[in-house]
Protein backbone atom coordinates (compact mmCIF):
# COMPACT_ATOMS: atom_id res chain seq x y z
CA UNK A 1 0.00 0.00 0.00
CA UNK A 2 2.81 2.39 0.92
CA UNK A 3 4.59 1.69 -2.38
CA UNK A 4 1.41 2.44 -4.34
CA UNK A 5 0.98 5.71 -2.46
CA UNK A 6 4.62 6.67 -2.97
CA UNK A 7 4.62 6.05 -6.72
CA UNK A 8 1.23 7.75 -7.19
CA UNK A 9 2.45 10.83 -5.36
CA UNK A 10 5.66 10.83 -7.44
CA UNK A 11 3.68 10.69 -10.70
CA UNK A 12 1.36 13.44 -9.52
CA UNK A 13 4.34 15.55 -8.44
CA UNK A 14 5.84 15.23 -11.93
CA UNK A 15 2.48 16.24 -13.38
CA UNK A 16 2.03 19.38 -11.28
CA UNK A 17 5.74 20.14 -11.57
CA UNK A 18 5.63 20.23 -15.36
CA UNK A 19 2.07 21.56 -15.43
CA UNK A 20 3.01 24.58 -13.37
CA UNK A 21 6.52 25.04 -14.72
CA UNK A 22 5.94 25.14 -18.50
CA UNK A 23 3.07 27.67 -18.80
CA UNK A 24 4.46 29.83 -15.99
CA UNK A 25 7.88 29.94 -17.64
CA UNK A 26 6.30 30.90 -20.98
CA UNK A 27 4.23 33.67 -19.34
CA UNK A 28 7.22 34.93 -17.36
CA UNK A 29 9.38 34.89 -20.49
CA UNK A 30 6.77 36.89 -22.38
CA UNK A 31 6.58 39.46 -19.59
CA UNK A 32 10.36 39.76 -19.37
CA UNK A 33 10.59 40.36 -23.12
CA UNK A 34 7.91 43.07 -22.97
CA UNK A 35 9.66 46.50 -23.37
CA UNK A 36 8.31 47.82 -20.09
CA UNK A 37 6.86 45.24 -17.79
CA UNK A 38 7.07 47.26 -14.57
CA UNK A 39 3.30 47.14 -14.09
CA UNK A 40 2.93 43.38 -14.33
CA UNK A 41 3.96 42.58 -10.77
CA UNK A 42 1.02 40.25 -10.02
CA UNK A 43 1.89 38.15 -13.03
CA UNK A 44 5.59 38.18 -12.24
CA UNK A 45 5.10 37.15 -8.64
CA UNK A 46 2.43 34.58 -9.59
CA UNK A 47 4.56 32.97 -12.28
CA UNK A 48 7.65 33.15 -10.07
CA UNK A 49 5.89 31.37 -7.21
CA UNK A 50 4.44 28.71 -9.49
CA UNK A 51 7.90 28.05 -10.93
CA UNK A 52 9.33 27.85 -7.40
CA UNK A 53 6.57 25.43 -6.47
CA UNK A 54 7.21 23.33 -9.58
CA UNK A 55 10.94 23.20 -8.84
CA UNK A 56 10.23 21.99 -5.32
CA UNK A 57 7.79 19.36 -6.58
CA UNK A 58 10.27 18.00 -9.11
CA UNK A 59 13.17 18.16 -6.66
CA UNK A 60 11.21 16.21 -4.07
CA UNK A 61 10.81 13.13 -6.29
CA UNK A 62 14.32 11.64 -5.85
CA UNK A 63 14.07 12.19 -2.08
CA UNK A 64 10.61 10.59 -1.87
CA UNK A 65 11.90 7.68 -3.92
CA UNK A 66 14.45 7.10 -1.17
CA UNK A 67 11.73 7.48 1.48
CA UNK A 68 13.57 10.48 2.98
CA UNK A 69 11.68 12.81 5.32
CA UNK A 70 12.99 15.88 3.40
CA UNK A 71 11.29 14.55 0.27
CA UNK A 72 7.87 14.35 1.92
CA UNK A 73 8.36 17.82 3.41
CA UNK A 74 9.44 19.30 0.06
CA UNK A 75 6.52 17.67 -1.76
CA UNK A 76 3.94 18.92 0.73
CA UNK A 77 5.55 22.42 0.78
CA UNK A 78 5.37 22.62 -3.02
CA UNK A 79 1.63 21.81 -2.89
CA UNK A 80 1.04 24.39 -0.16
CA UNK A 81 3.00 27.05 -2.11
CA UNK A 82 1.06 26.39 -5.33
CA UNK A 83 -2.23 26.50 -3.41
CA UNK A 84 -1.23 29.77 -1.67
CA UNK A 85 -0.22 31.32 -5.00
CA UNK A 86 -3.59 30.39 -6.48
CA UNK A 87 -5.34 32.05 -3.52
CA UNK A 88 -3.11 35.18 -3.81
CA UNK A 89 -3.84 35.59 -7.53
CA UNK A 90 -7.55 34.96 -7.01
CA UNK A 91 -7.63 37.52 -4.20
CA UNK A 92 -5.88 40.14 -6.37
CA UNK A 93 -8.48 39.71 -9.10
CA UNK A 94 -11.41 39.70 -6.66
CA UNK A 95 -10.02 42.79 -4.92
CA UNK A 96 -10.20 44.65 -8.23
CA UNK A 97 -6.73 44.35 -9.60
CA UNK A 98 -8.18 44.33 -13.12
CA UNK A 99 -9.76 47.74 -12.77
CA UNK A 100 -6.45 49.46 -13.45
CA UNK A 101 -5.72 50.17 -17.07
CA UNK A 102 -2.19 48.85 -16.99
CA UNK A 103 -3.36 45.52 -15.76
CA UNK A 104 -5.84 45.06 -18.57
CA UNK A 105 -3.11 44.20 -21.04
CA UNK A 106 -2.07 41.36 -18.82
CA UNK A 107 -5.50 40.34 -17.59
CA UNK A 108 -5.59 37.22 -19.77
CA UNK A 109 -2.23 36.14 -18.41
CA UNK A 110 -3.46 36.50 -14.82
CA UNK A 111 -6.58 34.50 -15.66
CA UNK A 112 -4.44 31.81 -17.29
CA UNK A 113 -2.28 31.59 -14.16
CA UNK A 114 -5.41 31.26 -12.04
CA UNK A 115 -6.73 28.53 -14.33
CA UNK A 116 -3.45 26.64 -14.09
CA UNK A 117 -3.49 26.94 -10.30
CA UNK A 118 -7.14 25.84 -10.21
CA UNK A 119 -6.44 22.73 -12.29
CA UNK A 120 -3.60 21.82 -9.98
CA UNK A 121 -5.75 22.02 -6.85
CA UNK A 122 -7.03 18.45 -6.94
CA UNK A 123 -3.63 16.85 -7.62
CA UNK A 124 -2.17 19.04 -4.84
CA UNK A 125 -4.80 17.78 -2.41
CA UNK A 126 -4.25 14.15 -3.40
CA UNK A 127 -0.45 14.51 -3.22
CA UNK A 128 -0.68 16.12 0.23
CA UNK A 129 -2.88 13.31 1.53
CA UNK A 130 -0.73 10.57 -0.02
CA UNK A 131 2.53 12.07 1.19
CA UNK A 132 1.22 12.75 4.69
CA UNK A 133 -0.08 9.18 4.95
CA UNK A 134 3.12 7.70 3.58
CA UNK A 135 5.25 9.92 5.80
CA UNK A 136 3.19 8.94 8.84
CA UNK A 137 3.39 5.28 7.95
CA UNK A 138 7.12 5.59 7.39
CA UNK A 139 7.53 7.19 10.81
CA UNK A 140 5.49 4.48 12.50
CA UNK A 141 7.53 1.85 10.66
CA UNK A 142 10.80 3.47 11.77
CA UNK A 143 9.60 3.67 15.37
CA UNK A 144 8.49 0.04 15.30
CA UNK A 145 11.88 -0.97 13.89
CA UNK A 146 13.65 1.04 16.58
CA UNK A 147 11.52 -0.59 19.28
CA UNK A 148 12.21 -4.06 17.86
CA UNK A 149 15.93 -3.35 17.76
CA UNK A 150 15.96 -2.08 21.38
CA UNK A 151 13.95 -5.13 22.52
CA UNK A 152 16.31 -7.57 20.83
CA UNK A 153 19.28 -5.92 22.56
CA UNK B 1 -25.66 75.61 -37.57
CA UNK B 2 -24.31 76.56 -40.97
CA UNK B 3 -21.73 75.04 -43.25
CA UNK B 4 -18.26 75.85 -42.02
CA UNK B 5 -15.95 76.47 -44.93
CA UNK B 6 -12.51 77.90 -45.31
CA UNK B 7 -11.59 77.07 -41.78
CA UNK B 8 -8.95 79.36 -40.34
CA UNK B 9 -6.95 78.16 -37.41
CA UNK B 10 -4.81 80.40 -35.32
CA UNK B 11 -2.35 78.49 -33.26
CA UNK B 12 -0.89 80.10 -30.25
CA UNK B 13 2.03 78.51 -28.62
CA UNK B 14 3.03 79.66 -25.21
CA UNK B 15 6.42 79.09 -23.78
CA UNK B 16 7.78 80.14 -20.48
CA UNK B 17 11.21 80.33 -18.93
CA UNK B 18 11.77 78.20 -15.91
CA UNK B 19 14.31 75.98 -14.28
CA UNK B 20 12.32 72.87 -14.93
CA UNK B 21 12.27 71.34 -18.36
CA UNK B 22 9.39 71.83 -20.70
CA UNK B 23 8.32 70.93 -24.16
CA UNK B 24 5.05 71.82 -25.67
CA UNK B 25 2.01 69.90 -26.36
CA UNK B 26 -0.58 71.94 -28.24
CA UNK B 27 -3.66 73.33 -26.61
CA UNK B 28 -6.19 75.36 -28.55
CA UNK B 29 -9.22 77.55 -27.99
CA UNK B 30 -11.83 78.03 -30.69
CA UNK B 31 -12.35 81.61 -31.86
CA UNK B 32 -15.54 80.89 -33.72
CA UNK B 33 -18.53 79.13 -32.27
CA UNK B 34 -17.25 75.68 -33.16
CA UNK B 35 -16.16 72.56 -31.36
CA UNK B 36 -12.47 71.91 -31.82
CA UNK B 37 -11.10 68.46 -31.86
CA UNK B 38 -7.58 67.20 -32.04
CA UNK B 39 -7.19 63.84 -33.65
CA UNK B 40 -3.58 63.33 -32.72
CA UNK B 41 -0.27 64.85 -31.70
CA UNK B 42 3.09 63.49 -32.70
CA UNK B 43 6.47 64.65 -31.49
CA UNK B 44 10.12 63.66 -31.71
CA UNK B 45 12.25 64.81 -28.81
CA UNK B 46 16.04 64.68 -28.53
CA UNK B 47 17.48 65.66 -25.17
CA UNK B 48 21.02 65.81 -23.83
CA UNK B 49 22.64 67.79 -21.04
CA UNK B 50 19.75 70.19 -20.63
CA UNK B 51 19.26 70.92 -24.29
CA UNK B 52 16.11 69.77 -26.00
CA UNK B 53 15.11 69.59 -29.66
CA UNK B 54 11.39 69.11 -30.19
CA UNK B 55 9.72 68.43 -33.49
CA UNK B 56 5.98 68.71 -32.95
CA UNK B 57 2.95 68.33 -35.14
CA UNK B 58 -0.76 67.87 -34.54
CA UNK B 59 -3.92 67.06 -36.46
CA UNK B 60 -6.44 69.73 -35.56
CA UNK B 61 -9.90 70.41 -36.94
CA UNK B 62 -13.45 71.48 -36.33
CA UNK B 63 -16.38 69.35 -37.41
CA UNK B 64 -18.34 70.81 -40.27
CA UNK B 65 -21.78 71.99 -39.26
CA UNK B 66 -23.29 69.48 -41.66
CA UNK B 67 -21.63 66.72 -39.67
CA UNK B 68 -23.32 67.90 -36.49
CA UNK B 69 -26.73 69.11 -37.70
CA UNK B 70 -27.19 68.04 -41.32
CA UNK B 71 -30.76 69.33 -41.54
CA UNK B 72 -30.03 72.80 -40.24
CA UNK B 73 -29.87 75.69 -42.67
CA UNK B 74 -26.41 76.20 -44.07
CA UNK B 75 -24.55 79.23 -42.73
CA UNK B 76 -21.16 79.89 -44.23
CA UNK B 77 -18.53 80.91 -41.74
CA UNK B 78 -15.02 80.13 -40.62
CA UNK B 79 -13.74 77.91 -37.85
CA UNK B 80 -10.74 79.52 -36.30
CA UNK B 81 -8.74 78.67 -33.25
CA UNK B 82 -5.85 79.75 -31.12
CA UNK B 83 -3.38 76.98 -30.34
CA UNK B 84 -1.01 77.17 -27.40
CA UNK B 85 2.26 75.56 -26.38
CA UNK B 86 4.20 76.33 -23.20
CA UNK B 87 8.00 76.02 -23.24
CA UNK B 88 10.46 76.38 -20.38
CA UNK B 89 12.90 78.73 -22.04
CA UNK B 90 13.23 81.02 -25.04
CA UNK B 91 13.08 78.69 -28.01
CA UNK B 92 14.63 78.78 -31.43
CA UNK B 93 11.92 77.87 -33.94
CA UNK B 94 12.46 76.27 -37.31
CA UNK B 95 10.42 74.42 -39.85
CA UNK B 96 10.30 70.68 -39.51
CA UNK B 97 9.21 67.80 -41.65
CA UNK B 98 6.67 65.04 -41.19
CA UNK B 99 9.24 62.72 -42.73
CA UNK B 100 11.10 62.61 -39.41
CA UNK B 101 8.18 60.84 -37.74
CA UNK B 102 7.74 58.21 -40.43
CA UNK B 103 11.48 57.50 -40.39
CA UNK B 104 11.60 57.22 -36.59
CA UNK B 105 8.56 55.00 -36.67
CA UNK B 106 10.27 52.84 -39.27
CA UNK B 107 13.47 52.68 -37.16
CA UNK B 108 11.42 51.57 -34.15
CA UNK B 109 9.52 49.07 -36.29
CA UNK B 110 12.72 47.57 -37.66
CA UNK B 111 14.36 47.37 -34.24
CA UNK B 112 11.30 46.17 -32.41
CA UNK B 113 10.06 43.84 -35.07
CA UNK B 114 6.59 45.24 -34.61
CA UNK B 115 4.87 48.25 -36.18
CA UNK B 116 3.97 51.29 -34.08
CA UNK B 117 0.78 52.93 -35.13
CA UNK B 118 1.47 56.06 -35.39
CA UNK B 119 6.73 79.94 -32.58
CA UNK B 120 9.74 90.49 -33.71
CA UNK B 121 11.35 92.27 -31.56
CA UNK B 122 8.61 94.79 -30.58
CA UNK B 123 8.60 95.70 -26.94
CA UNK B 124 5.62 97.24 -25.20
CA UNK B 125 7.12 98.57 -21.97
CA UNK B 126 3.74 99.61 -20.63
CA UNK B 127 2.63 96.00 -20.31
CA UNK B 128 4.08 92.91 -18.76
CA UNK B 129 3.83 91.18 -22.12
CA UNK B 130 6.52 91.69 -24.73
CA UNK B 131 7.04 90.18 -28.16
CA UNK B 132 10.50 88.70 -28.31
CA UNK B 133 10.32 86.89 -31.62
CA UNK B 134 8.14 86.89 -34.72
CA UNK B 135 8.55 84.98 -37.94
CA UNK B 136 6.45 83.36 -40.65
CA UNK B 137 7.52 79.77 -41.21
CA UNK B 138 5.49 78.14 -43.95
CA UNK B 139 1.86 78.09 -42.83
CA UNK B 140 2.91 79.11 -39.35
CA UNK B 141 2.90 82.75 -38.24
CA UNK B 142 4.99 82.39 -35.12
CA UNK B 143 5.16 84.97 -32.34
CA UNK B 144 7.04 84.41 -29.08
CA UNK B 145 6.01 86.65 -26.22
CA UNK B 146 7.33 87.05 -22.69
CA UNK B 147 4.68 87.50 -20.04
CA UNK B 148 4.51 87.80 -16.26
CA UNK B 149 0.82 88.29 -15.67
CA UNK B 150 -2.06 86.13 -16.87
CA UNK B 151 -4.50 89.03 -17.23
CA UNK B 152 -1.98 90.96 -19.29
CA UNK B 153 -1.33 87.95 -21.47
CA UNK B 154 -5.03 87.35 -22.04
CA UNK B 155 -5.41 91.03 -22.91
CA UNK B 156 -2.55 90.59 -25.36
CA UNK B 157 -4.27 87.56 -26.88
CA UNK B 158 -7.50 89.54 -27.28
CA UNK B 159 -5.57 92.37 -28.93
CA UNK B 160 -3.84 89.82 -31.12
CA UNK B 161 -7.15 88.38 -32.23
CA UNK B 162 -8.54 91.87 -32.88
CA UNK B 163 -5.36 92.78 -34.75
CA UNK B 164 -5.94 89.86 -37.06
CA UNK B 165 -9.60 90.93 -37.51
CA UNK B 166 -10.83 87.69 -35.99
CA UNK B 167 -13.99 87.25 -33.94
CA UNK B 168 -13.52 87.02 -30.17
CA UNK B 169 -13.16 83.49 -28.74
CA UNK B 170 -15.93 82.44 -26.39
CA UNK B 171 -15.72 83.42 -22.71
CA UNK B 172 -15.42 79.78 -21.73
CA UNK B 173 -12.41 79.35 -23.96
CA UNK B 174 -10.78 82.52 -22.64
CA UNK B 175 -11.44 81.41 -19.04
CA UNK B 176 -9.98 77.96 -19.71
CA UNK B 177 -6.91 79.48 -21.30
CA UNK B 178 -6.46 82.01 -18.46
CA UNK B 179 -6.66 79.26 -15.88
CA UNK B 180 -3.95 77.21 -17.56
CA UNK B 181 -1.77 80.25 -18.25
CA UNK B 182 -2.01 81.28 -14.57
CA UNK B 183 -0.77 77.85 -13.57
CA UNK B 184 2.19 78.07 -15.91
CA UNK B 185 3.05 81.62 -14.81
CA UNK B 186 2.83 80.58 -11.14
CA UNK B 187 5.37 77.89 -11.90
CA UNK B 188 7.75 80.39 -13.46
CA UNK B 189 7.05 79.96 -17.14
CA UNK B 190 7.33 83.36 -18.84
CA UNK B 191 7.74 82.69 -22.54
CA UNK B 192 4.66 82.12 -24.68
CA UNK B 193 4.63 81.27 -28.34
CA UNK B 194 1.67 82.04 -30.62
CA UNK B 195 1.29 80.28 -33.92
CA UNK B 196 -1.40 81.59 -36.28
CA UNK B 197 -2.43 79.16 -38.98
CA UNK B 198 -4.71 79.40 -41.96
CA UNK B 199 -6.17 75.98 -42.67
CA UNK B 200 -8.91 74.44 -44.75
CA UNK B 201 -12.20 73.09 -43.52
CA UNK B 202 -11.03 69.51 -43.12
CA UNK B 203 -8.81 67.87 -40.55
CA UNK B 204 -5.19 68.76 -41.27
CA UNK B 205 -1.96 67.40 -40.00
CA UNK B 206 0.18 70.47 -39.55
CA UNK B 207 3.74 70.52 -40.79
CA UNK B 208 5.83 70.33 -37.66
CA UNK B 209 7.86 73.10 -36.12
CA UNK B 210 11.23 72.47 -34.54
CA UNK B 211 11.86 74.06 -31.15
CA UNK B 212 15.28 74.16 -29.53
CA UNK B 213 15.48 75.30 -25.93
CA UNK B 214 17.15 74.66 -22.57
CA UNK B 215 15.51 72.26 -20.22
CA UNK B 216 16.65 70.34 -17.16
CA UNK B 217 14.75 67.28 -18.29
CA UNK B 218 12.69 66.09 -21.18
CA UNK B 219 9.52 68.15 -20.91
CA UNK B 220 6.29 67.87 -22.80
CA UNK B 221 3.54 70.24 -21.59
CA UNK B 222 0.29 68.39 -21.53
CA UNK B 223 -1.90 70.59 -19.30
CA UNK B 224 -2.27 73.21 -22.02
CA UNK B 225 -3.94 70.58 -24.19
CA UNK B 226 -6.59 70.24 -21.52
CA UNK B 227 -8.42 73.26 -22.89
CA UNK B 228 -9.53 71.10 -25.81
CA UNK B 229 -12.23 68.60 -25.07
CA UNK B 230 -11.36 65.92 -27.56
CA UNK B 231 -10.32 62.29 -27.64
CA UNK B 232 -6.80 62.24 -28.98
CA UNK B 233 -3.66 60.21 -29.41
CA UNK B 234 -0.20 61.51 -28.55
CA UNK B 235 2.88 59.78 -29.92
CA UNK B 236 6.31 60.76 -28.66
CA UNK B 237 9.65 59.60 -30.03
CA UNK B 238 12.34 60.24 -27.44
CA UNK B 239 16.01 60.18 -28.44
CA UNK B 240 18.28 60.10 -25.43
CA UNK B 241 21.75 58.92 -24.47
CA UNK B 242 20.37 56.64 -21.76
CA UNK B 243 17.15 54.82 -20.94
CA UNK B 244 14.34 56.96 -19.61
CA UNK B 245 13.40 56.43 -15.95
CA UNK B 246 9.99 54.69 -15.86
CA UNK B 247 8.97 56.49 -12.65
CA UNK B 248 9.15 59.82 -14.51
CA UNK B 249 6.13 58.81 -16.61
CA UNK B 250 4.35 57.21 -13.65
CA UNK B 251 0.69 58.16 -13.56
CA UNK B 252 0.76 60.11 -16.83
CA UNK B 253 -1.01 57.44 -18.81
CA UNK B 254 1.81 57.20 -21.33
CA UNK B 255 2.85 53.75 -22.28
CA UNK B 256 6.23 52.66 -23.59
CA UNK B 257 5.70 50.75 -26.79
CA UNK B 258 9.31 50.60 -27.93
CA UNK B 259 12.63 51.04 -26.25
CA UNK B 260 15.94 50.16 -27.81
CA UNK B 261 19.36 51.31 -28.97
CA UNK B 262 19.57 52.55 -32.54
CA UNK B 263 22.43 53.87 -34.67
CA UNK B 264 22.81 57.66 -34.51
CA UNK B 265 23.03 57.61 -38.32
CA UNK B 266 19.48 56.28 -38.42
CA UNK B 267 18.25 59.19 -36.29
CA UNK B 268 20.28 61.56 -38.49
CA UNK B 269 18.40 60.14 -41.45
CA UNK B 270 15.10 61.06 -39.81
CA UNK B 271 16.16 64.63 -38.94
CA UNK B 272 19.76 65.69 -38.47
CA UNK B 273 18.73 68.27 -35.82
CA UNK B 274 17.71 65.41 -33.58
CA UNK B 275 21.13 63.85 -33.94
CA UNK B 276 23.17 67.04 -33.47
CA UNK B 277 23.03 66.75 -29.69
CA UNK B 278 24.72 63.38 -29.74
CA UNK B 279 27.80 64.17 -31.81
CA UNK B 280 30.53 61.63 -31.15
CA UNK B 281 28.16 58.89 -30.10
CA UNK B 282 27.48 55.92 -32.31
CA UNK B 283 24.28 54.65 -30.73
CA UNK B 284 21.42 56.33 -28.87
CA UNK B 285 18.25 55.18 -27.12
CA UNK B 286 14.99 55.50 -29.00
CA UNK B 287 11.85 55.27 -26.86
CA UNK B 288 8.33 55.46 -28.19
CA UNK B 289 5.57 56.64 -25.86
CA UNK B 290 1.89 56.56 -26.68
CA UNK B 291 -1.04 58.17 -24.85
CA UNK B 292 -4.69 57.91 -25.78
CA UNK B 293 -7.58 59.59 -24.04
CA UNK B 294 -9.58 62.73 -23.47
CA UNK B 295 -7.30 65.78 -23.69
CA UNK B 296 -9.34 67.55 -21.01
CA UNK B 297 -8.18 64.90 -18.55
CA UNK B 298 -4.55 66.05 -18.89
CA UNK B 299 -3.66 67.84 -15.67
CA UNK B 300 0.12 67.68 -15.53
CA UNK B 301 3.09 68.07 -17.85
CA UNK B 302 5.66 65.47 -18.72
CA UNK B 303 9.05 65.87 -17.14
CA UNK B 304 11.03 62.82 -18.11
CA UNK B 305 14.44 62.05 -16.71
CA UNK B 306 16.99 59.51 -17.86
CA UNK B 307 19.42 57.22 -16.10
CA UNK B 308 19.48 54.37 -13.63
CA UNK B 309 16.17 53.36 -12.14
CA UNK B 310 15.26 50.89 -9.42
CA UNK B 311 11.95 50.43 -11.23
CA UNK B 312 13.78 48.40 -13.84
CA UNK B 313 15.19 46.03 -11.23
CA UNK B 314 11.98 45.56 -9.23
CA UNK B 315 10.27 43.23 -11.74
CA UNK B 316 13.34 41.00 -11.82
CA UNK B 317 13.44 40.89 -8.01
CA UNK B 318 9.74 40.08 -7.89
CA UNK B 319 9.93 36.99 -10.07
CA UNK B 320 13.44 35.88 -9.20
CA UNK B 321 13.07 35.98 -5.39
CA UNK B 322 10.72 32.97 -5.01
CA UNK B 323 12.71 30.95 -7.52
CA UNK B 324 16.02 31.68 -5.76
CA UNK B 325 14.38 30.92 -2.39
CA UNK B 326 13.12 27.60 -3.76
CA UNK B 327 16.59 26.70 -5.01
CA UNK B 328 18.04 27.57 -1.59
CA UNK B 329 15.47 25.42 0.22
CA UNK B 330 16.02 22.50 -2.13
CA UNK B 331 19.79 22.78 -1.65
CA UNK B 332 19.46 22.84 2.16
CA UNK B 333 17.14 19.81 2.18
CA UNK B 334 19.35 17.85 -0.21
CA UNK B 335 22.46 18.63 1.82
CA UNK B 336 20.62 17.60 4.97
CA UNK B 337 19.18 14.41 3.46
CA UNK B 338 22.33 13.19 1.75
CA UNK B 339 24.58 14.47 4.53
CA UNK B 340 22.68 12.32 7.01
CA UNK B 341 22.73 9.42 4.58
CA UNK B 342 26.54 9.54 4.24
CA UNK B 343 27.12 9.48 8.00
Amino acid sequence: MSVWRTYSSMVLLVMIGLGLMIPSAIILGTIILTPYSGRAYPIEIGAGLYIASALMALASIPLINKRLTEGYALGILSCLLAFSTFIILLSLVVLGMGQYEYYNRYYQMVMLLIAIGGLALLPELIISILLTATWGESKRHQMAEKATTETSH
Amino acid sequence: MGMKEGVLFAIIMIGSLALSPVIADRGAIPIDDVILYQESQIAAIAWKDGEEVLILSSSLGAPRASDIAPYQPVRTSHARALEIIPLPSMPEVEEGSMEAFSKLSEIARIHAGNAIGLAGGLLDASRSVSIVYHEIIGLHDVTVVKAKDADELISWVIDYVRGHRLPMPSENSIDALESRVEDYLDEGYEYFVFDYLNLGSSMKTLEPLVYRFRSDAIFYPLRISGIIESYSKITLFLITEDKIRPESIEGTGFEITFEGMVDLSEVEGADERLAELFEGQERVWLTTLIWMGDLSSLDRDLGITIGFSLERIKPVLVWATPIVAAFALITVLYVRAYGRGSR
